[in-house]
């Protein structure tokens, strides 16, 4: 296990000159307090520098090597460059690692990462071995790959949460780091080298049997068999290596389309907007058409009212008209007959003679009735009331004023929905307008493209995985026929060949049985831990999935489902201190800033947890994240250095001891 | 249980139950050349031939020590 | 008897209603307007009577195409010998009585006005 004694550091960041702190051997926590921009992640990545010759920013990106070194000392001294020496225990051995940055022979000041060079020497019980160790000693010591579970920074823990969604790429390199450490690889790699020396073995048998005249031809067969399987082989692994190139884009495309999703909608509303905008405005056009067709003819509606009393008015003349006009053909008659009476003194019906008043009387009469001017002159006035009344009556015309405001309803209706429709189009349109659209559909259809491809590419895996099996059950069919044959060679090669078909098969079926054992442990452990930091009573456990992604179990059984970033903070560490548990490869724990989240419930929880996580865990904080007095009462016996990054200047830290 | 022994572990009682011909430390040593040259395969390959090999001469000799 | 109008207009005040309403109202042509306003004083009750300053716009030949229009005056108003003359009259009292509607609601739509006047009829 892995534990530090000792960083000294020279001229390394805010560090100025030489400066060191000091780690005791004995198990507990040390804790580095200091201010914003005094240092403290400077530390984490002096560590780092030494192990892996590399320093990241807080959001893991690698910083430029020429700018790590003092400022002060390159400007008041003209000095350059800078260094860091570890020194650590590992499974009883010491070690002292130096590296160290030097500007190149020749360069007074140097400008950038190629001026330097970099110099790492690593002591291994007092002795300097040569790159090759060094370099392969290291690796198995504290590879980089699983550096995230001992170097950490608080400020990165929500990239745990990347373990609950499958396939992504983050997820995977966490995965493939949480295995390394646990140890997972020492059963793929085995499974893997082993199947290897099988059939290297195989084609060992082979050449034994050739040289055997009795098995040559078998031996003949087998070889090219072999070589067929290789070939196919080598074929599969292609496709497998292409599909799982696909599988990662695919991932990271259905990330990005996750983050345009929203992009996607909007441009999908824009385009339905402009297309309920432009059938809209032809609705609109063709309803303005019509109403103003229907105001062409509107104002003979206003005319009816007037246009029904005239007709009214005239068709009670002509009814007065035409009974006048009747009375008057009637008694023509009879004035014909009373004329003729006077005419001759007698009256027509009964023929007695008029006496003098009954002339009178009927002369009377006869003035009375209308004369035929008269007759003539009404005869007229009918005709032309008639003919008028028959010219009001055509003049009077539906009314179209209802269809006028249906019509009209209608327009307001489009207008309003128009306007609505253009006022969002609007707002789209200011959240679309730096939009490359272009860039967009090539997305989407890359993925389609990328899903048709992952298809194509599993069939043919599948072919070829049919294909090796044909092959491989001829194979062993050869096999045994060579098998029926008695040769020293062929039986040496034989067994060569069992055992390691043996032992391939053997590590092949531990992989996943320490899997499974080890995901179960990692949930208990990770639980137990859990339980301890958390505040809330309700949650009663963690539950692992195949990626070692934790999820929070309620009492009830239900899981929750998303959490905020105080609890993915209590879930990482909870998932840091079982993989320290459960890891064949132990170190310290150097946390920066990890209480950041936390509120004082939850940090008072995670600090007495501490010395149950790792040996030696090393804390970098600042005043109001810890607050050193609690910290000392928490872990008492337990906290074995303090130290404070003092301020000399902005650009010079000075590390102290804290009695 | 330690970590380590927990993978020791793991092999050792798959061995027994499924491969009991095969011998305990051998595969012993395998899984140590494979955890301290996780990061080096070509050297891990190579280690594991040899002791695959010394394993099978052993063998052999002892088979005609027997006779 | 008087000789009537080969053309009508409007006075330069109900030129601009004119133009006010064939806007506001959306008619397709002027004259639709024109034979709007003149409906509307007929509605009202208006009489025929005497326009002073009233231009040139419309020729009669194309206004009532087919005389439908000189047969109706004619009808409505048997007193009157020059029915192109009192067809102007009315028109620019109609013009007159929409100045006052605007006036009063300058957002007054066709279709209110119809109403009302078809209301007020029954």
């Amino acid at each position: 296990m892995l534990s530090i004694r000792s960083i000294s550091l020279t001229d390394f960041g805010p560090f100025k000159g030489e400066q060191r702190i000091d780690f005791p051997a004995d198990p507990g926590v040390s804790i580095i307090y200091g201010e914003n921009m005094r240092g403290k992640t400077t530390l984490l990545n002096a560590i780092r520098y030494a192990l892996f010759g590399k320093v990241m920013t807080r959001g893991a990106t690698q910083v430029a090597l020429h700018q790590i070194g003092n400022w002060e000392t390159a400007k008041d001294h003209g000095k350059y460059g800078f260094k860091v020496v570890l020194e650590f225990e590992n499974e009883g051995l010491k070690y002292e690692l130096t590296r160290e940055h030097r500007p190149r022979a020749g360069v007074t000041i140097p400008q950038t990462d190629i001026d330097y060079q970099q110099d790492c020497f690593l002591r291994k019980d007092g002795q300097v071995l040569g790159p090759d160790q060094r370099d392969s000693e290291l690796a198995r010591i504290m590879p980089e790959t699983v550096s995230r579970f001992f170097l950490f920074d608080g400020e990165l823990l929500q990239q745990y949460e990347e373990l609950l969604r499958n396939e992504s790429d983050m997820g995977r390199n966490i995965k493939e780091a949480i295995e390394r450490i646990l140890g997972v690889p020492v059963l793929t790699n085995g499974r893997t080298d082993l199947g290897e020396l099988f059939k290297d073995a195989q084609k060992r048998e082979a050449k034994a049997a050739q040289k055997n005249q009795k098995t040559q031809a078998l031996g003949n067969q087998h070889e090219a068999l072999l070589k067929q399987r290789d070939g196919l082989q080598e074929d599969t692994d292609r496709l497998k290596s292409d599909l799982a190139t696909l599988r990662s884009s695919k991932a990271s495309k259905e990330e990005e389309l996750r983050k345009t999703e929203r992009t996607k909608a909007l441009l999908d509303e824009r385009a339905r907007l402009q297309d309920e905008i432009a059938k809209a405005e032809n609705r609109l056009n063709e309803k303005q058409e019509r109403r103003q067709e229907l105001l062409t003819d509107v104002w003979k509606g206003l005319l009816n009212s007037r246009i029904r009393a005239t007709r009214e008015g005239l068709e009670q003349d002509l009814q007065k008209d035409s009974d006048t006009y009747q009375r008057a053909l009637v008694s023509a008659d009879i004035n014909e007959k009373l004329r003729k009476a006077l005419e001759d003194g007698q009256c027509s019906s009964c023929g007695q003679d008029l006496s003098a008043t009954a002339k009178g009387r009927i002369t009377a009469l006869v003035s009375e009735t209308l004369s035929n001017d008269a007759r003539t002159h009404l005869e007229a006035k009918i005709q032309e009331l008639k003919s008028r009344i028959a010219a009001l009556k055509q003049s009077e015309a539906t009314s179209n004023a209802d269809v006028l405001q249906e019509v009209q309803d209608a327009i307001d209706e489009l207008i309003v929905q128009k306007a609505a429709a253009e006022d969002r189009l609007s707002e789209v349109k200011d959240q679309t307008k730096d939009l490359d659209e272009t860039e967009l559909r090539k997305l989407y259809s890359d993925f389609e493209r990328t899903v048709i491809d992952m298809g194509i590419l599993q069939d043919g895996i599948k072919k070829q995985d049919e294909a090796l099996k044909a092959i491989n059950e001829n194979i062993s069919k050869v096999e045994a026929e060579m098998a029926k044959f008695a040769d020293a060679d062929l039986d040496t090669e034989r067994t060569r060949k069992d055992l390691c078909e043996k032992l391939r098969s053997l590590f092949a079926s531990a992989v996943d049985a320490y899997r499974e054992r080890l995901r179960g442990r990692v949930e208990k452990d990770a639980t137990a831990l859990f339980v301890q930091l958390t505040s809330e009573p309700e949650y009663k456990a963690l539950s692992i999935n195949d990626s070692y992604g934790l999820t929070i179990v309620h009492q009830d059984g239900s899981v929750i489902p998303v959490r905020s970033a105080g609890a993915e903070h209590i879930v990482a560490l909870s998932l840091m201190g079982a993989l320290q548990q459960n890891a064949p490869l132990r170190g310290p724990i150097v946390m920066d800033s990890p209480f950041g989240r936390l509120d004082h419930v939850h940090t008072t929880k995670v600090v007495q947890a501490l010395p149950s996580m790792a040996n030696q865990v090393m804390l970098l904080v600042y005043d109001s994240e810890l607050d050193p007095k609690q910290a000392r009462n928490q872990l008492q016996g337990k906290l074995q250095k303090e130290y404070r990054i003092a301020r000399r200047t902005a650009r010079h830290s000075e590390l102290e001891p804290i009695a | 249980m330690t970590p380590e022994n927990e993978l020791l572990d793991t092999i050792e009682e798959l061995r027994k139950q499924k491969f009991p011909d095969v011998p305990a430390e051998l595969v012993e040593q395998i899984a140590t050349i494979e955890r301290n040259f996780t990061e080096n395969r070509p050297e891990a390959y190579k280690r594991i031939v040899q002791a695959i090999d010394t394993h099978l001469a052993v063998q052999a000799s002892g088979k005609k020590a027997g006779g | 008897m008087a000789e009537d109008k080969k053309t009508i207009g409007l006075t330069d005040a109900n030129k601009a209603i004119l133009d006010k309403v064939v806007e506001k109202a959306g008619f397709k042509r002027d004259m639709d307007a024109a034979k709007f306003a003149f409906a509307l004083a007929i509605s009202r009750g208006c009489e025929p009577g005497q326009v002073e300053g009233a231009g040139t716009i419309w020729n009669m030949g194309s206004f009532d195409e087919g005389g439908d229009l000189k047969a109706l005056i004619q009808n409505l108003f048997p007193a009157t010998d020059a029915p192109y003359r009192a067809l102007e009259s009315l028109m620019n009292t109609g013009f007159g009585l929409l100045a006052a509607e605007l006036k009063a609601n300058p957002n007054v739509r066709i279709e209110d006005l119809l109403k009302q006047e078809i209301k007020a009829a029954k």
